[in-house]
């Protein structure tokens, strides 16, 4: 079902609205939240609370990427839950995190701490500077959360090749937040 | 941790980068996109030419070539038209069969709402059925009557059964039929969607018709649907919680994360726990214990006033159990009590499957799952849903000498709801007297929804499926086979294998010796009609 139509559906107050977002979205929703959770039962309420977090929001709201803009509010809520369980738990989350270590930028020269929105903006425009296939490469690991392997297997490329475009990926990262005078 | 700080900062860029990443997911597997970046463009132009030769054979070709296969895999198959089959030896008799597609229920229509303005705001609604009418005129070659068991066979599930079960005509006259349910026909998938034997956390539905054959060509499925269904006698004890609201429910409404919190220790080793109508849980194997959460409904879920909550046990009796209300947030250790409701506990001696029929026929269970499905009591009793609950269990559940990790912790609530929806082959049964030397028709109206993808080609083409098998599951002798669509104004067949052209007006066929023949159709739109 067409995106349109099922907004159109939670505009109508449809429990159908959910049934459809389930079925075209459940998959990647489930994959998002595992990837950082690692816990079935934990992404499957956290897909769920997605749900009702979208019945909720629209109307008003009207997404225009509504697969986008269910995955934020699936991956917002994961990490809220990892924090809750990471003394306790084991994630898939933890690797990722260390290689995203390497994308801090060196801020011997600035004294405050940039803000969240600071630094999203300024991914997103190293994002738009970047090949659209390196630009869906660091998405699928770092916002999908896709594992190394997985990622490898996708895009028929030797996990060892795809690990060394990654650590490119990540020190221009670095190098362009640096750039940008962010501080973390 | 800083990096957090990225990562989480990651989670709200623009939106257009997670589409674009999400979209390609598809195309990284299927058409290999590096190969595709890397500058071989005009292979792609090449490949869509060569699509449109390779169609060509195919029937009506309408809208143009395509790369993949059609009429193969899809995302959700609902399953083809399969032959009616007997359970007895049908020696002596011939079938004629012609099976129509009545596109008539497959169309787009305007509904409307009355927005919080009282303004009425009109929308697209649509229905993605076909009505399958599937004849067949049997004639008796013998000098005797003729009697057998006619078996017709569709896919489905229980919860939706009683709105997709065939209506059966015996020269004319509707005749009562039995139901046989056969067992799930899925697989179980990975956390991360591949079929996988070795972690089975989601179902896996049938995908494709070669799915089907494996399943339904040795017979031995239909002799499964046929059999009675296990018996759940192990003794256990029962733990079952009632909850008392101590105030009126418009103050309980207001009460932040009500649960009730049951600890107990347990010998893994021993004893078999399950759980009914709780949410959370967490447990340590070698430490022996178990916490278990329990989400206190109010007033706004239907179930409020009657929510049963169990703890099941096989084997040897629970420890230290202790149950306790809470509120608030916080580690479970840490959240405060509350006088807002209580739980009253009884505990009894009883058996596995009479406390599994004590939820199915509870209210809340009503609540949850057979009144939102209407009439699915109309079906099967209660009894016999049991039973196929049982089946589950002893194939995918804690009964089963090896679980599904799906139903590895002993819930209970996924397995008594899953019974109902996981994927089937059903059957319904009559029977049916062709007198010496003549001919009866037996006729079957199912409604059927169009197979479809959910993301890909085929959806981005509008395209979905219907299709039919011509031997597969059958042992009656179908001297020949005709197929037809009527109704046809609103939908284009863009491709099929049964040789229709409705511009041409081909909309009658006679079939040949293929096993599986398919049509991929798309509504015309309102601009095209």
């Amino acid at each position: 079902m067409e995106d349109a139509k099922i907004i159109e559906l939670y505009n109508a107050r449809s429990e159908l609205a959910v049934a459809e977002t389930e079925r075209k979205f459940g998959k990647m929703l489930f994959s998002i939240a595992m990837n950082i959770l690692s816990n079935r039962e934990d992404s499957e309420e956290t897909v769920n609370d997605t749900y009702g977090k979208a019945w909720s929001s629209i109307p008003p709201q009207k997404p225009d990427f509504l697969g986008a803009w269910l995955g934020k509010i699936t991956r917002n809520l994961s990490i809220s839950r990892f924090r809750m369980n990471k003394a306790q738990k084991r994630s898939g989350i933890e690797t990722m995190l260390s290689e995203l270590e390497e994308c801090i930028p060196s801020s011997e020269n600035i004294e405050t701490e940039s803000e969240s929105k600071e630094i999203t903006a300024a991914i997103n425009r190293w994002l738009e500077t970047l090949k659209k296939e390196e630009r869906i490469l660091f998405l699928r690991r770092y916002w999908f959360s896709d594992s190394i392997a997985e990622l490898a297997e996708k895009v028929k490329i030797p996990p060892k090749k795809l690990s060394s475009k990654m650590f490119r990926l990540r020190k221009s990262l670095k190098e362009f937040l640096e750039k940008e005078g962010i501080a973390l | 941790m800083k990096s957090e700080k990225i990562f989480e900062a990651l989670t709200e860029i623009e939106e257009k980068y997670i589409d674009e990443a999400k979209t390609e997911k598809i195309r990284f597997g299927k058409k290999h996109f590096w190969r595709w970046a890397g500058g071989a463009a005009a292979c792609i132009v090449i490949a869509i030419a060569v699509g449109i030769v390779n169609n060509g054979g195919l029937g009506a070709s309408a809208g143009g070539g395509t790369n993949r296969e059609p009429g193969s895999d899809y995302m959700s198959y609902a399953g083809p038209a399969f032959p009616l089959t007997t359970l007895e030896n049908t020696e002596g008799l011939v079938f004629e069969r012609n099976i129509n597609f009545d596109f008539s229920p497959y169309y787009t229509y305007n509904e409307s709402y009355e927005d919080g303005n009282g303004e009425t705001v009109y929308y697209d609604a649509w229905k993605n059925e076909a009505i399958i009418s599937d004849n067949y005129t049997v004639t008796n070659t013998t000098d005797e009557d003729k009697t057998f068991t006619a078996v017709y066979p569709f896919a489905g599930n229980i919860s939706t059964a009683v709105s997709r079960i065939p209506r059966i005509t015996v020269d004319g006259k509707e005749v009562e039929t039995e139901i046989k349910i056969g067992p799930y026909s899925g697989g179980f998938a990975s956390a991360w969607g591949d079929d996988s034997e070795t972690e089975r956390l989601n179902l896996s539905s049938l995908e494709s018709w070669d799915e089907y054959k494996t399943l339904l060509e040795s017979g031995e499925y239909l002799k499964d649907a046929i059999a009675e269904n296990p018996k759940m006698d192990q003794q256990v004890k029962v733990y079952s919680f009632k909850i008392e609201y101590n105030i009126p429910m418009a103050e309980f409404d207001e009460i932040d994360n009500p649960d009730m919190i049951a600890t107990f220790d347990y010998d893994e080793e021993k004893t078999e726990v399950f759980f009914y109508g709780f949410n959370g849980m967490s447990w340590n194997s070698e430490e022996g214990w178990v916490k278990a959460s329990s989400y206190i409904p109010k007033s706004f879920n239907t179930d409020f006033e009657n929510h049963p909550i169990y703890i099941i046990v096989m084997g040897e009796d629970i420890d230290n159990i202790n149950i306790r209300t809470a509120a608030g947030e916080g580690s479970w250790d840490k959240r405060e009590e509350t006088d807002a409701f209580g739980i009253v506990t009884e505990k009894y001696e009883s058996t596995f499957g009479e406390v599994i029929y004590e939820i199915i026929t509870s209210g809340s269970y009503k609540n949850d799952y057979f009144e939102y499905e209407h009439t699915v009591r109309d079906l099967i009793s209660d009894e016999e849903y049991l039973g196929y609950v049982a089946e589950y269990m002893y194939a995918y559940g804690q009964l089963s000498e090896d679980p599904a990790e799906r139903y590895g912790r002993g819930r209970l609530d996924d397995v008594i709801s899953e019974t109902g929806y996981v994927s089937r082959v059903l059957y319904v049964t009559f029977k049916v007297t062709v007198p010496a030397g003549e001919t009866v028709e037996i006729g079957t109206t199912t409604i059927r929804e169009a197979s479809y993808d959910f993301d890909g080609e085929r959806h981005e083409e509008d395209m979905e499926g219907f299709d039919m098998v011509t031997k597969l599951g059958t042992n009656i002798n179908i001297i020949e086979q005709s197929a037809s669509v009527s109704n046809t104004e609103g939908i284009e067949i863009v491709y099929n294998n049964f040789g229709f052209d409705i511009p041409n007006g081909i909309t009658d066929v006679i079939l040949g010796e293929e096993e599986h023949y398919w049509m991929e159709i798309r509504k015309i739109k309102a601009e095209e009609n």
